[in-house]
């Protein structure tokens, strides 16, 4: 598409195609080509043959998942009942899209107008990872044609996954709304725009106390199992802290990192107020990252200091805690501090990346390979790998998609 | 809106703060209490020292859950030289609610055998992790599980501190939790000891009020190797509360945080805080010194 642009296409901006009649929504999902010329550019992307491999390998599987069961795609084990699927795609990816309530937050709430170009990129990050969430939890739920039971059939309160379970189901549809302007420019539903503006703030309020509630839940999940995890990754009294405070930098990690990639990768979707701002409103998203993440080294070390686990340091175990802080804390922290001091977005961009495996590896480490760090190693069936692959690679599918059709990296011109 | 500057918004809720700190605590406030358990509940106390490893009980809950047979019969003594990942002892699965282990003290004369089951905890940690509310601690004494309302998200498999409940992985259409139910619906709710404790020809067991056992075990009438409450407070290097701070104790029942400290002085230093040896799901790997 970039080439295309380059040979002079011009992508679908507004209702009114260049003669002055009006797109059809067939023609808008054609991204404005003809047939003919999208799926020659389909065929022409190397990534689309990497993606149609995943699904060859990866489809069949994720069927035989439900045909055959758990059983078929896990190790079934009782000691490990959760495994990549939950690793991955719920504690992993659910920080990750906390950019929703970020970014909501950042130009409602605080006001702050300069961070709209990229607010909209912001909330398709969260609504999409959330909902990818929800979908590897299906995969991963024994029955997941239950999955409405605690909210509807038997409530059980005083579990934290009953909060857990609530906030995803009601953020989910707030981050739905949140997009409805998007989608509404695009189709032509101004009506629908005008009903969401009424109640945005609302909808950002709603949407970070809910989010603060379930990123704290997803860590105080472990306080349930305190002799399992590793005490340098367990916390009784800050687990909920830590996983909240994580998911702040986390989100805006992962913001940064979807913008640069929709730079290098989507240049031709991009409008110039989208691109021009970019560089400065990393570095804002940088500041505003630093600044959890030197909250969330204090808040680890007192974690260690309050239980007295200085001694665990001193074991292999401690090794990997120190490569996971320096890697993705501290080297993270410096990096962005040095970025926004020397207003250099390309090194804060690096550190993005550095924060987003740094969150990667603490929620896998926490639930995965710290977990019954007393027992024994647990290495996932390759079944479950494939799966985690093929539904991610969805997310990205679905992800790309979305981009570049709505108005997301650049904006509606309403001429009508 | 009217604008409120930082400085007078940080003095305001300063001042709130204080204010509420002041005037809003009450003397009733308090943590949540723990339930010490139905009055008239029923238990099991078990004595180790008598086990023999027969595995009858094993043959016997078989028999009266209805569980498919095992791959190797119930007389066959090579399952406790069988080793799962890590090394570890065989345990609880979806086709065993109840397995003995067997382990070699160096000294004792006769190798320990150990009967791992659920312990029916008075405050479940399985029941309170469970989001759809599938577990019930039922008066009789029997933890209960509802398949019919399990969404199957495995959390409570997360929070047993004993790696009690297994899974049925292998059913694609209906998988549910797995564990021991004291045998409830076929015995328990009639007033009869689950099939276990009837089938024990050691005598390891005894079935009764759970108020009336600890009493066995409070005079000393009982020998049980456990390391009940009685035994460890009288133990001044252990913890200053009674040592055995279980979440779920199996003898005491009492809902607390999980281990037992080393020290006295180290009830607070989560560092010296270990697994109770009895029920440390890497089996026993260490024991405490008053086990003969």
């Amino acid at each position: 598409m970039n080439s295309l642009q380059s040979k002079g296409f011009a992508p679908v901006v507004s209702h009114l195609k260049k003669d002055g009649r009006e797109w059809t929504v067939k023609e808008k999902i054609m991204l404005g080509l003809s047939p003919k010329e999208y799926w020659a550019v389909q065929l022409r992307n190397p990534f689309n043959w990497v993606l149609w491999a995943i699904y060859a390998v990866g489809l069949p599987i994720l069927v035989g998942r439900f045909i055959f069961g758990l059983g078929w795609v896990t190790h079934s084990s009782y000691d490990y009942p959760w495994g990549l699927f939950l690793g991955w795609g719920l504690f992993t990816m659910v920080p990750l899209s906390a950019s929703g309530f970020m970014m909501g937050t950042t130009v409602e709430l605080f006001g702050r107008k300069d961070f709209k170009p990229i607010e909209r990129l912001g909330l398709l990050n969260g609504l999409l990872g959330y909902l990818f969430a929800v979908m590897f939890l299906q995969v991963d739920l024994g029955q997941p044609w239950r999955l409405i039971y605690p909210m509807f059939v038997s409530l059980g309160p005083a579990a934290v996954l009953f909060l857990v379970a609530w906030h995803v189901a009601t953020y989910l549809s707030c981050q739905v709304a949140e997009l409805v302007p998007a989608f509404a420019e695009w189709m032509g539903f101004p009506k629908a725009k005008q009903a969401i503006k009424k109640i945005v703030l609302g909808l950002t309020i709603a949407g970070i106390i809910l989010s603060t509630l379930h990123q704290g839940a997803l860590g105080a999940l472990f306080t349930y199992a305190p002799g399992k995890v590793h005490p340098l990754w367990y916390s009784s009294s800050f687990q909920w802290f830590q996983f909240f405070v994580s998911a702040v930098f986390a989100g805006l990690s992962m913001l940064i990192v979807v913008s640069t990639l929709t730079k290098w990768f989507m240049r031709w979707r991009c409008d110039e107020n989208y691109l021009n701002n970019l560089s400065k409103l990393t570095l804002g998203l940088a500041k505003g990252a630093s600044l959890a993440l030197i909250t969330y080294l204090v808040v680890k070390i007192i974690g260690v200091a309050h239980d007295n686990d200085w001694q665990y340091l001193a074991t292999g175990w401690g090794g990997w805690f120190m490569f996971e802080m320096v890697v993705g804390v501290i080297l993270p922290l410096i990096f962005y501090t040095m970025a926004v001091r020397n207003s250099n977005a390309s090194l804060a961009r690096f550190s993005a990346f550095l924060a987003v495996f740094g969150i990667a590896l603490n929620r896998l480490n926490t639930a995965l390979i710290t977990f019954n760090w007393q027992l024994y190693q647990e290495i996932p069936h390759w079944r479950e790998l494939v799966i985690v692959v093929t539904v991610y690679a969805t997310y990205i599918v679905v992800y790309r998609a979305v981009l570049a059709r709505m108005p997301i990296l650049y904006t509606w011109k309403e001429n009508k | 809106m009217k604008m409120i500057n930082r400085r007078s918004f940080l003095k305001g809720g300063l001042a709130g703060g204080a204010a509420i700190a002041a005037v809003g605590t009450s003397k009733q406030a308090e943590a949540a209490g723990s339930f010490g358990g139905y009055p008239d509940s029923m238990g099991v106390l078990v004595d180790l020292t008598k086990c023999v490893g027969c595995r009858t009980c094993e043959a016997a809950c078989n028999k009266e859950q209805g569980l498919p047979a095992p791959d190797k019969p119930f007389d066959d003594p090579s399952v406790f030289e069988e080793k799962r990942e890590g090394g570890l002892p065989r345990r609880t699965t979806e086709k065993a609610y109840t397995v003995v282990q067997k382990y070699d003290v160096p000294g004792r004369e006769h190798p320990l055998f150990r009967k791992v089951q659920c312990n029916h905890c008075n405050e479940p940690a399985c029941l309170t992790s469970c989001f759809v509310n599938a577990y019930k601690k039922t008066p009789e004494g029997a933890v209960m599980y509802d398949p019919t309302v399990c969404v199957g998200c495995r959390t409570c498999m997360v929070a047993c501190p004993f790696y009690i409940p297994a899974y049925s992985y292998s059913s694609a259409i209906n998988p549910v939790v797995k564990k021991c139910i004291m045998c409830y619906d076929t015995r328990l709710k009639f007033g009869k000891p689950p099939a276990c404790v009837e089938a024990c020809p050691q005598e390891v067991m005894t079935f009764g009020k759970r108020k009336d056992l600890l009493k066995l075990v409070t005079s000393g009438s009982a020998r049980s190797p456990m390391p009940t409450w009685i035994t460890c407070t009288a133990k001044p290097r252990w913890a200053a509360r009674p040592g055995c701070i279980f979440p779920t104790c199996p003898l005491t029942r009492s809902a607390t945080t999980p281990i037992w400290a080393t020290s006295r002085s180290s009830v607070t230093s989560r560092s010296s805080w270990r697994w109770c040896p009895w029920c440390s799901p890497s089996g026993l790997r260490s024991l405490p010194a008053f086990i003969c």
